[in-house]
């Protein structure tokens, strides 16, 4: 039996890092509803998407064209499994969704429901890899942190930083290093956001179908691709038990009033700017170069840096869910590395008693091209 | 950031030679990224020609796959390198720059084309030398830059792990001759698959080096132009000639140029069995300039192949720092290990040992039970050089989409008006071009 490297059918054994579907998930998805501008969000639909797949014969537009939300999803995953019994890969991902209607003509699926997965992130470069080179979304690695959840602190809690997903940026000076670029906060006080709305999200209805483009930047030609495809993943997820379902209407004790998401304006990760989300006053603050720098003007040190400052996005929430598929999560990190270690018979059993996990049969290519003189604007369909 | 682009301005005006190498479709030969202040640590590993050679016809030489080329191994030896990245940047990060360390595990190929009368064979087809002569794969690279790996993967085809590499002090006075380790490499790793175990941090591969031996020759005086001219050169290279570098880069005189010849006369019986120069050295300098890789990934549905490119990746050495052997001259003489012994953690993850049929010293059996075995390799007069070096261009030699011949290479001066707009809004714009080799 071939082991890892099977996803080079033809080839030898190589490092290929890529596990095959089915893909099964055990532990925590927890989402977070963003409000976004409905023309900027429709206007990146079309540049990224549409105007992509022209002569495909797919279309698709906002499931709401008129207050739209972007679903910012978290997984925290302590078992993944590929193959079943492979073995088993803890990874937690950020996700950002656009929640989608998918047109096509003469076909039976005109009309079907999704969401467009854009800027993700996981912590795990197995995970990494095998989104980008196999199920097609574009993910890379990052570290992420969980000090703790906004559900378990107190409303009136102090502060507290939560959870932050850094990847690798340019920094000011021209090194790629490693900086916080979304965080969840908890905050003092409430945000008061200029925007308000009350609106509800079903993780297990919503996310059970999820499309991405799969493309692979082309060696010679950097600014043009040597295949894209559009690729749609399907999701059971019967298995998700809701936790908690807080909305901006009062039922959360006002607990999500002071649920914070920062966003760090950055080039390479422009997710405010892109989707259009709606945020409050940005934080603007100065960096640690900036005070390096003042140490380096009273002579002490040298700093290579002209950039000293740094520009956070402030978002609220509109809805915070949190959902469990599989055992009975632990929040605690070192719990749930001892029940990595130990769950196989757990977690059978968690299974034949209905909390089975979350299972990703694998995903389907539904069209693809490699050039465009062709007919279709070279779309084809395999 | 000041002192990257005056390196480069600097680079630029000790380039050598008047290839174009990078010259694109669009009239720029600026390279696809550039690698400065490397140092390369080199180890030979004795393996089996005829594994290799397996692994090779397997890897590149498929004809469903290989397009016109034929790849013949050069050399019974794997070349273990580990590489120390001063910085690296890419055509696209413009100011940005990274660093990385990075083990891999090279073949040195001899590279030949279909043409109708020339005069090698190869599964009944007619072959000629190609203009290139050599080209080297690399089909185990580790490197500890996330960016890298993905970059190196998606990009070029250069199939990359994550590795986290960490120096190890020696410990206090050991025992003359007694091995202590210098290197640990780790990853993340599963001890077995198929038995739903949790993946966890081991070590994969350690480098060990004898107590009381030297580091390796240091101070090397050596005219770059003159070294790169010969290093590059290509197919004219023998064994006569490298030996005469070698002794111009190791600057010894006198008293050590016996030591020295004997060194060299026993590396090259070990090598290559005659004085022709055929399998020596010479192939692997010839070769560092092509690296052959493939870019492969994976249709989500049906488990097939969705794309795959056969690609040749064109480096240039812009300027050499110093070189020489690592480890003691007389563990070169006697033993031509240097004092150094490499340690390898027995993962079917990354079967490495047995891909490529690297000879083993012996094998032992690991600290604790449940962890795997440790083949124990011995390399073959171990060397060092410090250089920058480009990546000029990165050309597929042959493509497939779902199966489906694509070639490129005949409608060149188009095809980049006909492929598809790559969109980096997802955040690769800000790391295209990177890679690493």
């Amino acid at each position: 039996m071939k082991p890892l490297h099977s996803a080079y059918p033809t080839r030898v054994d190589v490092a290929d890092e890529t596990l095959h579907n089915p893909y099964q998930y055990f532990g925590t998805v927890r989402a977070l509803g963003l409000s976004a501008e409905a023309d900027t969000l429709k206007n990146f639909l079309d540049t990224y998407l549409n105007q992509r797949l022209s002569g495909s014969g797919i279309q698709f537009d906002l499931t709401d064209d008129l207050e739209p939300t972007v679903i910012m999803v978290i997984s925290d995953f302590y078992r993944i499994t590929g193959e079943p019994n492979r073995g088993n890969f803890r990874n937690r991902s950020l996700q950002f969704h656009v929640p989608v209607t998918r047109y096509e003509c003469s076909s039976d699926r005109n009309g079907e429901q999704g969401t467009l997965q854009v800027f993700s992130y996981a912590s795990n470069m197995w995970n990494a890899l095998t989104s980008t080179e196999l199920r097609g979304p574009l993910t890379r690695h990052s570290t992420m942190r969980v000090r703790t959840w906004m559900e378990d602190l107190h409303a009136d809690a102090s502060p507290h930083t939560c959870y932050s997903m850094s990847p690798q940026v340019i920094g000011a000076d021209g090194e790629v290093g490693t900086t916080v670029v979304v965080s969840v906060q908890k905050r003092d006080e409430a945000l008061n956001p200029p925007y308000t709305k009350t609106t509800h999200w079903d993780i297990k209805k919503n996310l059970n179908r999820v499309f991405a483009i799969k493309q692979f930047q082309h060696q010679q030609y950097p600014k043009k691709t040597c295949y894209e495809s559009l690729v749609e993943i399907g999701f059971d997820n019967d298995g998700l038990q809701p936790k908690i379902d807080w909305r901006n209407d009062g039922s959360d004790e006002g607990r999500l009033a002071k649920t914070c998401v920062r966003i760090r304006r950055d080039e390479a990760h422009p997710i405010v700017e892109k989707l259009g989300l709606k945020c409050c006053e940005p934080d603007e603050y100065e960096s640690p170069e900036g005070k390096l720098r003042a140490l380096e003007k009273l002579g002490h040190l040298s700093v290579a840096s002209d950039d000293t400052q740094v520009c956070d996005y402030l978002l609220a929430p509109v809805f915070y869910q949190v959902m469990e598929a599989g055992a009975p999560v632990k929040t605690d990190a070192h719990e749930a590395v001892q029940q990595l270690a130990t769950d196989h018979p757990e977690l059978n059993a968690n299974r034949e008693n209905g909390q089975k996990p979350i299972i990703e049969d694998g995903a389907v290519t539904l069209c693809y091209r490699y050039r465009t003189d062709l007919a279709n604007k070279g779309w084809l369909k395999p | 950031m000041v002192l990257v682009w005056t390196n480069i301005h600097f680079l630029q005006s000790v380039i050598l030679g008047a290839e174009d190498l990078g010259m694109t479709v669009s009239g720029t030969n600026k390279p696809l990224s550039i690698f400065s202040n490397v140092m390369a640590r080199t180890f030979p590993l004795p393996a089996d020609q005829t594994t290799l050679q397996a692994f090779v016809d397997e890897y590149l030489n498929d004809p469903c796959h290989s397009g016109t080329n034929y790849f013949r191994v050069a050399m019974p030896v794997v070349f273990m390198q580990l590489l120390d990245y001063g910085s690296m940047s890419g055509r696209l990060t413009g100011s940005a720059y990274t660093s990385q360390h990075e083990l891999l595990f090279m073949v040195v190929l001899e590279w030949f084309e279909e043409c109708s009368t020339g005069g090698f064979q190869f599964n009944g087809k007619c072959y000629k030398r190609h203009a290139e002569s050599h080209a080297l794969v690399t089909p185990f690279i580790f490197v500890d830059n996330p960016l890298s790996v993905m970059m190196g993967r998606e990009n070029f085809g250069w199939p990359k792990s994550l590795i986290n590499l960490r120096p190890v002090a020696p410990g206090w006075a050991p025992e003359a001759g007694e091995s202590v380790p210098i290197m640990r490499i780790g990853a993340m790793r599963l001890a077995q698959f198929y038995e739903g175990q949790s993946q966890r941090f081991s070590t994969i591969l350690e480098i060990e080096k004898r107590a009381g031996y030297s580091d390796g020759t240091v101070g090397v005086s050596m005219d770059p132009a003159r070294a790169i001219s010969d290093w590059w050169s290509g197919s004219l290279k023998n064994f006569d000639t490298l030996s005469q570098q070698w002794r111009d880069m190791l600057d010894l005189s006198g008293a050590g140029t016996g030591m020295l010849t004997q060194m060299l006369d026993q590396f090259r019986q070990t090598l290559a069995g005659n004085a022709t120069g055929r399998g020596s050295l010479a192939h692997w300098f010839a070769s560092l300039g092509n690296s052959i890789g493939v870019k492969h990934f994976t249709d989500p549905s049906d488990k097939q192949c969705c794309f795959e490119s056969l690609a040749n990746m064109r480096t240039a050495v812009t300027k050499m720092y110093g070189g020489g052997l690592l480890g003691s001259m007389e563990s070169c003489v006697s033993g031509l290990d240097g004092g150094f012994t490499i340690r390898a953690h027995r993962y079917s993850t990354y079967p490495a040992l047995e891909t490529l049929g690297i000879k083993i010293t012996r094998t032992e059996n690991p600290a604790s039970a449940g962890d795997p075995l440790i083949d124990v390799l011995t390399p073959l007069m171990p060397f060092w050089y410090r250089m920058d070096f480009e990546l000029k261009t990165s050309v597929p030699l042959s493509t497939r989409v779902h199966g489906k011949a694509f070639s490129e290479p005949l409608d060149c001066n188009q095809l980049s008006d006909y492929l598809p707009e790559f969109d980096p809004t997802m955040g690769q714009a800000s790391l295209a071009g990177g890679g690493g080799q």
